[in-house]
């Protein structure tokens, strides 16, 4: 038992926050960007998207004896645009509009980007409780020390 | 006579496997919205009481804590199968136990307190 460790485990924790606050980022880049029909690499804005690994490669699992696995939690891979196609809307007095009268819209679907947020929400609260969870182990093993003080 | 009751012993075990425990439900709840991760499991006690019922204790290696895969949990379309809920539960019956463990380590440390200093 070795306070080391805790603070391991906590590193754990810390990288599932990261990743799920840097997923709410982008959500709210996305939302605040719905409608943002130019953009500086020209044509509309495309919606982004985070890919998350998780970071355990130097881990084996199944071997039986784990001295000290390789427990990494969460690797950021990248935000990637979305590919899919954009919709377009006929309105010839946008700016953007093009030759025909059709304006290129960004491909971000506001349901998608709730339903992303909220899942990004818990899975934060999630993690935040497993790191307080962590926090009170720490203090109990401590807390031993003072009792023999 | 030695310091270490076999009691603590085995406590500090039970703990060092909870804490090691505590940082695989934590890797999976950071990994709940990796594609493709499977939900780990730290497996301890079932060798441990394999051990205790051992007779030939000396001869035999002590249990040790291994990591795997868990069995029978639904996967996700994405290919992950992290239950969240199944998640948190665990990681509070795991918190209790190991607060039940330092409870129990610092009563045996009080006793042996008690009979250094002799009083009443």
């Amino acid at each position: 038992m070795s306070l080391e460790r805790i603070l391991s485990g906590m590193q754990i924790s810390a990288s599932g926050l990261a990743g799920e606050r840097l997923r709410m980022e982008v959500v709210a880049h996305n939302i605040a960007n719905a409608h943002s029909t130019s953009t500086p690499g020209g044509g509309p804005y495309r919606r982004q998207r985070v890919s998350f690994q998780s970071a355990m490669d130097r881990f084996a699992v199944g071997t039986g004896h784990t001295e000290a696995p390789e427990l990494g939690g969460v690797r950021i891979v990248g935000i990637s645009p979305d590919d899919s196609p954009l919709p377009q809307i006929y309105d010839p007095g946008h700016p953007d509009a093009q030759a025909d009268g059709y304006v290129l819209m960004p491909n971000v679907t506001l349901p998608h980007e709730m339903v992303d947020l909220v899942t990004a929400t818990r899975a934060y609260e999630a993690n935040l409780k497993s790191m307080e969870s962590f926090r009170q182990m720490a203090e109990q093993a401590l807390s031993l020390l003072r009792g023999l003080g | 006579m030695s310091i270490q009751t076999p009691q603590v012993d085995l406590l500090t075990r039970l703990l060092a496997a909870s804490e090691q425990r505590q940082q695989v439900i934590s890797n999976n709840i950071a990994n709940v919205n990796t594609p493709e991760y499977r939900s780990l499991e730290l497996q301890f006690e079932n060798a441990l009481a394999a051990e205790i019922t051992r007779k030939e204790k000396p001869t035999g290696s002590p249990a040790a804590a291994s990591v795997t895969h868990a069995q029978g949990l639904a996967a996700r379309a994405d290919g992950n199968n992290v239950d969240i809920d199944r998640e948190l539960g665990l990681l509070n019956k795991n918190a209790m136990l190991q607060q039940l463990y330092l409870q129990l380590i610092g009563t045996d440390m009080n006793q042996m307190r008690r009979a250094m200093e002799g009083g009443p």
